[in-house]
């Protein structure tokens, strides 16, 4: 049990055994007495992580629902950085939270000037067995701010202002007054966001249909961790569409499907010009992440000429006679056509065309 | 759920203060250095599983019954000193999803790492096939991706940084394949995927400026399927591209930035054919592909008043493919024979304005136009548009700044026509279908979002979207689209240590279309069949967390979820040949429990019950010509995984 903990166990004690409700105690304004002992504990101390904290962990220590000395463990409490913040690079100078410089009417003591949404409050997969270490914060109910987001927002832009953030501003996230403290943990040595395995929980806050949708039966690996939304996307702007890493979704895709880009002798037109057009990444119900079950997805485009307008059905038969299963079972279309990505077969053959081959 | 306590802070210093003798003022360095220390951590363990489970092991290394070591690692060490970190990160060691890092770093100098990831995919169906002559057997068809990365950054002096990325990754192993009307074939996978990018980049208060080089390159091992009989298979060729970008961003005055990004890539097909071609003439021994994008990009986001914020974006993305048109084939109905490059041009602007209302209400108008222009092919197998234009305008009210009640409303209508159809086979009697990303639509949608904090310990989130596309086509094709979800979450403290988290969400996705019978191709209204499809989505998520010691950690999940797809088929055919509908059920129960034997070291208990059931027909009774046959089992299994955690400052 940490020292701030034991404290307050203490006190609660100590109020419970003078006869004094400790609710009552605990949720009231302290007594000018208790107020003086807490105004006692200004005097000065020396800084426990960061130049100048001294005045913030006066007060404030790891018992917080978002925990402040932990920042120590982090890249922002690296002092020997020359560029590490400080509490009030963040927080602003708070000159009448620190000094209790309430106005006239004021019960509480004022919030410091800069306070941020905590954020999390999803419930991540039940599936996963991989390991989270203990420095993960858990969820936590996220606190709301009042501050204008593009206030909250300045001092990480400070020095977040560049590279893969040099979007951000006219970015859906940015327009949709998302706070970088929405998604990220500050304060604790392994930010969610930051990890494969949790990451989705977090984007999951807004995005609730995809987190749906990674559960179906086919799907990319997220909720095992080892594809992360911002494989794909850069929730920070990009200059591509959807917010994704590249710039387009064709691109995005290569990534990781780089035997798809061709290009090829006989391309197949969508898939040169957008993958979402046939398939939807986040998930399906339709093997291979496919939007609709063939043949009715290829109907979708091709004329009916030939085989193409039959009717899918369940008779034996496994060839494209109409309402049979070779029209409708395993591959469907693509118990022919196999290449249905391209094909580069050569050879003066009918079937490299119609990507058989 | 407590808030931001330093008002409570305040007030237990003030009972504290009424002790001052018996609470200490200070903590002890030792507490101290737990709380301020980069923390490093290990876990060892042991895990078995209860059953074969090919669908929730499908990428976590655990698809079979037995045992599985349980081994993790999360070492970081930091000299205050000089800010040099190392770190060590090992995450599913003892499984074929592991994945490792190492990582050495001064900070605000330089930093460089290397790691490795593997992510295997178990093919669920399981195949029974004679496949190369053997007796039937059981086939189970994986693949496996093993990644390696390599990374460095520079800080070559305040404000200018470096920064290299390379990976490599090898795709091995097998996936289904096919030929003709029901040949079972597996495609031999033995790929290499390699990225590089090299990136330099400016900042400071006023602009920030990157440039850089992206490359990748692909490699096949091999470039064909050779089958016994007939046309052999030919797999995907070797490529490589090459992208060269800048980017970066301009504070004009305070309240108004721009930014930018401009590149030009070129992306090359050369692989040498695996046969030579057979068309006469035609005396390539490779395509000679090769496709040039070039990508610019420009905004303005401003913020004249308080009040008011305006954007503009302007993008235009022209790829062009520039692969030489050859004769490959004997010319024929829907073919002129020759390679088919596709080159297409997209231009996109983007316009909104926000302005605050007094009543701490945002008001967002935007409209979005898009215009995408495609190359035509002489002959084309499907009717074709060689321009589209889009224009959305949208409407959105938010307000999103209150502690206890937040959300939006938004609404969002989009017009899609173009140029006029060019029939397929360049045959105007048998153009019937407007392909789906051709087709005009009218698109509207409505999306509705709150957050709510009723009372302290208790927040919601209810999220309502629904959709409508309605295409405007000629005579066949898709006709309408639907889509809505609900979503609602809730998060409860009990008290500081239970806290109740739950989720539940809801989806339907319809599409109808319609195509005919007829195979010569004229319309015919008798020979009119359509689909009405429908997916169904419903699904459920319940937590609970507590801590009920000081050395105690509890929780248990259960997931579940269904989805139905519905295959309304408004055609006549014998009840023989009807397409029954499909659910697939999916159920998840966890349990967890961690004891902190002592402050560094926990033992934990896992135990996850998983389980799988569909009625999916796709392979039911389905039978190939050489008498390979295919399943796709319903699954049940539980995991229990014993481990102990150690933790180290």
């Amino acid at each position: 049990m940490n020292t701030a903990i034991r404290n307050r166990l203490m006190a609660w004690l100590v109020f419970t055994a003078l006869g004094i409700p400790a609710g009552a105690a605990l949720a009231a304004d302290p007594p000018p007495k208790a107020e003086a002992a807490a105004n006692a504990a200004s005097a000065p101390r020396p800084d426990m992580v960061l130049k100048g904290d001294a005045v913030c962990t006066r007060c404030h220590d790891e018992s917080e629902p978002y925990p402040v000395l932990s920042i120590a463990k982090t890249r922002h409490g690296t002092v020997a950085d020359t560029r590490t913040p400080t509490c009030t690079s963040c927080h602003g100078e708070s000159k009448r939270h620190v000094e209790n410089l309430r106005k006239e009417g004021e019960k509480d003591r004022p919030k410091p000037d800069r306070t941020f949404e905590g954020p999390l409050r999803g419930l991540g997969s039940a599936r996963g067995v991989a390991y989270v270490p203990p420095t993960t914060a858990p969820p936590v109910a996220g606190q709301r701010s009042t501050i204008p987001v593009a206030e909250r927002n300045a001092p990480c832009l400070t020095c977040h202002q560049g590279g893969k953030r040099v979007h951000w501003q006219g970015s859906t996230h940015e327009t949709r007054d998302v706070a970088c403290t929405s998604c990220h943990q500050v304060h604790v040595q392994h930010d969610r966001v930051r990890d494969r395995l949790t990451q989705s929980d977090v984007c999951f806050m807004c995005h609730k249909e995809q987190r749906a949708q990674i559960n179906r039966m086919s799907r990319h690996p997220i909720q095992e961790g080892k594809v992360g939304c911002s494989d794909c996307h850069n929730p920070h702007g990009t200059a591509g569409v959807k917010l994704l890493v590249r710039d387009s979704v064709v691109d995005t895709c290569y990534t990781c499907h780089m035997e798809k880009r061709g290009p090829f002798i006989f391309n197949h037109q969508p898939v040169t010009d957008d993958c979402t057009i046939c398939h939807n990444p986040h998930g399906s119900t339709v093997a291979n992440l496919l939007k609709s079950r063939p043949p009715f997805l290829c109907q979708q485009c091709h004329e009916p000429t030939s085989h193409r307008g039959a009717i899918p059905g369940l008779l034996p038969g496994t060839g494209n006679t109409p309402g049979t299963r070779g029209l409708t079972q395993a591959r469907t279309c693509l118990n022919c056509h196999t290449n249905i990505h391209g094909g580069n077969n050569p050879l003066n053959n009918a079937e490299s065309r119609s990507l058989r081959r | 759920m407590s808030r931001h306590a330093p008002l409570r802070s305040a007030r237990w210093l003030a009972g504290a203060a009424l002790l001052a003798a018996a609470a200490p003022a200070l903590a002890d360095d030792e507490e101290i250095k737990q709380l301020t220390k980069p923390e490093s951590s290990a876990r060892l363990g042991l895990g078995y599983l209860s059953d074969d489970d090919r669908r929730s092991g499908q990428y976590t290394g655990m698809k079979d019954q037995g045992g599985y070591l349980l081994l993790d690692l999360d070492y970081l060490k930091r000299d205050d000193a000089t800010g040099t970190w190392t770190r060590f990160f090992g995450r599913n060691l003892g499984l074929d999803s592991r994945e490792l890092r190492g990582e050495y770093e001064r900070q605000g100098n330089w930093r460089g790492f290397i790691d490795f990831s593997q992510i295997p995919r178990n093919e669920p169906v399981i195949f029974n096939t004679g496949l190369n002559g053997t007796a039937l057997r059981d086939v189970e068809l994986d693949t496996r991706r093993d990644r390696v990365g390599l990374g460095f950054d520079k800080q070559l002096m305040p404000g200018l940084d470096f920064q290299a990325r390379y990976v490599t990754e090898d795709k091995t192993g097998a996936r289904l394949f096919g030929r003709g009307t029901a040949e079972f074939l597996t495609d031999p996978i033995d790929y290499r995927s390699q990225q590089l990018e090299a990136t330099l980049g400016y900042g400071n208060e006023k602009y920030q400026l990157q440039g850089g080089y992206y490359g990748t390159a692909f490699s096949n091992k091999n470039s064909v399927l050779d089958v016994a009989t007939g046309t052999d298979i030919a797999l995907p060729p070797d490529s490589e591209s090459h992208q060269l970008f800048v980017s970066g961003g301009y504070a004009f005055t305070p309240t108004t930035r721009g930014n930018f990004k401009a590149a030009y890539s070129q992306a090359k097909q050369n692989d040498a054919f695996f046969t030579a071609p057979t068309f006469p003439g035609n005396t390539q021994n490779n395509l000679n592909g090769r496709v040039d994008t070039t990508l610019l990009q420009a905004g303005v986001t401003s913020r004249p008043t308080r009040e008011l914020s305006l954007l503009g974006n302007v993008r235009y993305e022209d790829r062009d493919d520039k692969t030489p048109r050859v004769q490959f084939l004997t010319p024929s109905t829907g073919r002129d024979g020759f390679n088919t490059p596709f080159s297409r041009t997209s231009t996109t602007a983007k316009g909104e304005a926000a302005y605050m209302l007094p009543i701490d209400v945002r008001l967002i108008g935007g409209i979005d136009y898009e215009k995408r222009k495609r190359s035509v092919l002489t002959v084309r197998q499907a009717s074709w548009r060689e321009e589209n234009d889009e224009t959305t305008l949208r409407l959105e009210a938010r307000r999103s700044l209150s502690e206890t009640l937040n959300g939006s409303v938004a609404v969002l209508y989009g017009d899609r026509d173009g140029s006029s159809y060019l029939p397929a086979n360049n045959n105007a009697a048998i153009d019937l279908i407007d392909p789906v990303h051709f087709a005009d639509r009218k698109r509207s949608k409505v999306r509705m979002s709150m957050d709510w904090t009723p009372v302290e310990a208790l927040s919601l989130q209810f999220l309502v979207d629904v959709a409508r596309d309605r295409y405007d086509t000629r005579q066949l094709g898709p006709d309408e689209g639907k889509a809505s979800s609900i979503a609602l979450d809730g998060n409860y403290a009990l008290t500081d240590a239970w806290q109740l988290l739950g989720w539940m969400s809801f989806d339907d996705n319809r599409i109808d279309q319609a195509t005919q019978t007829g195979a010569n191709g004229t319309l015919v209204p008798a020979q009119t069949w359509r689909a009405n499809l429908r997916n169904k989505g419903q699904a459920y998520g319940l937590g609970v967390r507590g801590k009920p010691t000081g050395v105690l950690d509890v929780g248990a999940d259960l997931q579940y979820g269904k989805d139905s797809n519905d295959y309304n088929l408004n055609a006549v055919l014998p009840p023989a040949a009807l397409l029954p509908d499909i659910d697939t059920k999916r159920t998840t129960v966890r349990l967890y429990g961690q004891y902190a034997m002592q402050k560094n070291l926990s033992v934990r208990l896992d135990v996850i019950h998983d389980r799988f059931k569909t009625n999916d027909w796709t392979w039911t009774n389905w039978v190939y010509n050489d008498g390979s046959t295919a399943r796709n089992p319903n699954t049940s299994s539980t995991f229990l995984g014993v481990s102990v955690i150690y933790r180290m400052w």
